[in-house]
């Protein structure tokens, strides 16, 4: 029902847009750059690469928009593009994307926090984010904070589902041993 | 099994979309999507020439203007050499013309015409501004000129149904935003949030 809501608010400014409309591509900027530019920033952790991010992706969507049927929302097909063009930045940092053989054993040898224990505080997560290696943030920020399931992730990132699922039970496990690292340091 | 940490995220999912990009951003865009504008659609033009109509609105109107253009400029030379006359004559005298070059304009245009007008005054009711069709209105005049030359009169009436069709479509989907803004209480911006 919301959806269907939205799609229409959207369709009315996203077909001006077709049309070259420089207003509504305007409009669109303006609801989604600050959003967008946070979904960039937790890929890619660096804000420079994240701002290159918002404007190609604002660009090639503004270009691509007759590819565009409709059968999502507007907001959502962009998030795609952005996802993609940041996770294309990370990768050519040519730091791996995910040690993915590499088990390191986090999950194993990290020791349980109890989760019902900890107390969370958004602060102490963005951090935590911040600090782990790419893999695992990539992984992390989609399923907790971008709203995929492991489904669309395994798809986003060409992984298994079940890699997708034990990245982030792994990912998770060592956001949450950050997040005490940082506790006992403050 | 039950996330908590996810639960607690979702819960304060606005809070962790605490950075901005640099205000001018936008600018850069802008400029970028003007002169990719000015370098893509001329080529284009040029080489979709015979088959662009039912292909490419947008780049179908600018090469009918551009057309145009040059043949009423053939036109009105010539016809000002034969007949050295008052400078308004060209003008009136083409509706004369037309009717009998395209008789189906009228047709077209009476269908059409109506019920943009209808829809258009709906809006007004609703408390909507005036919908501007500039880039329509002159591409719709543009296909109108052009059918004093054209050896394709079917296509360019074609197009210029298809003109005055995608207004109403226009002024529907107005409409259509419009009721329903007035029947549901829309949260503005949390789009992002429900995917």
């Amino acid at each position: 029902m919301e959806t269907l809501e939205y799609t229409d608010v959207n369709a009315h400014v996203v077909a001006r847009c077709k049309e070259g409309d420089r207003k509504a591509q305007y409009e669109l900027y303006k609801l989604y750059s600050k959003s967008m530019f946070n979904v960039s920033m937790r890929i890619t952790n660096d804000y420079t690469e994240a701002e290159d991010v918002l404007q190609e992706s604002f660009l090639s969507a503004f270009r691509e928009l007759h590819t565009f049927k409709g059968d999502s929302t507007f907001g959502s097909w962009l998030k795609r593009i952005v996802i993609n063009k940041s996770i294309t930045k990370v990768r050519s940092r040519r730091l791996q994307v995910v040690p993915m053989e590499d088990h390191q054993d986090i999950a194993e040898e990290a020791p349980d926090y109890d989760q019902e224990e900890m107390e969370y505080k958004v602060e102490s997560i963005k951090k935590a984010i911040q600090s782990l290696p790419d893999g695992y943030r990539v992984v992390l920020t989609l399923y907790l904070l971008e709203g995929y399931d492991h489904g669309e992730i395994a798809d986003i990132l060409s992984i298994s589902e079940a890699t997708s699922k034990s990245q982030y039970s792994r990912a998770r496990k060592k956001l949450l041993t950050l997040m005490q690292e940082q506790s006992f340091l403050s | 099994m039950k996330d908590k940490l996810k639960d607690f995220v979702q819960a304060h999912r606005d809070e962790f979309d605490s950075f901005t990009p640099r205000p001018d951003l936008w600018q850069d865009i802008a400029a970028e999507l003007q002169t990719e504008e000015k370098t893509i659609i001329m080529p284009v033009e040029q080489e979709q020439e015979a088959s662009v109509f039912s292909i490419n609105w947008h780049h179908a109107w600018r090469y009918a203007a551009a057309v145009t253009v040059l043949v009423m400029l053939a036109f009105s030379a010539r016809y000002y050499m034969s007949t050295p006359d008052t400078s308004g004559a060209v003008a009136v005298k083409q509706p004369v013309t037309l009717e009998k070059i395209a008789p189906e304009v009228r047709q077209i245009e009476t269908k059409y015409v109506q019920v943009i007008e209808k829809k258009e005054s709906e809006l007004k009711a609703l408390g909507a501004g005036t919908v501007q069709f500039a880039e329509l209105d002159s591409a719709y005049n543009a296909l109108k000129k052009e059918l004093y030359t054209t050896p394709n009169k079917e296509v360019l009436l074609e197009a210029m149904s298809d003109n005055l069709k995608m207004r109403i479509a226009l002024l529907n989907q107005q409409l259509e935003v419009l009721e329903d803004r007035s029947n549901v209480k829309t949260r503005p911006d949390h789009e992002t949030t429900n995917i």
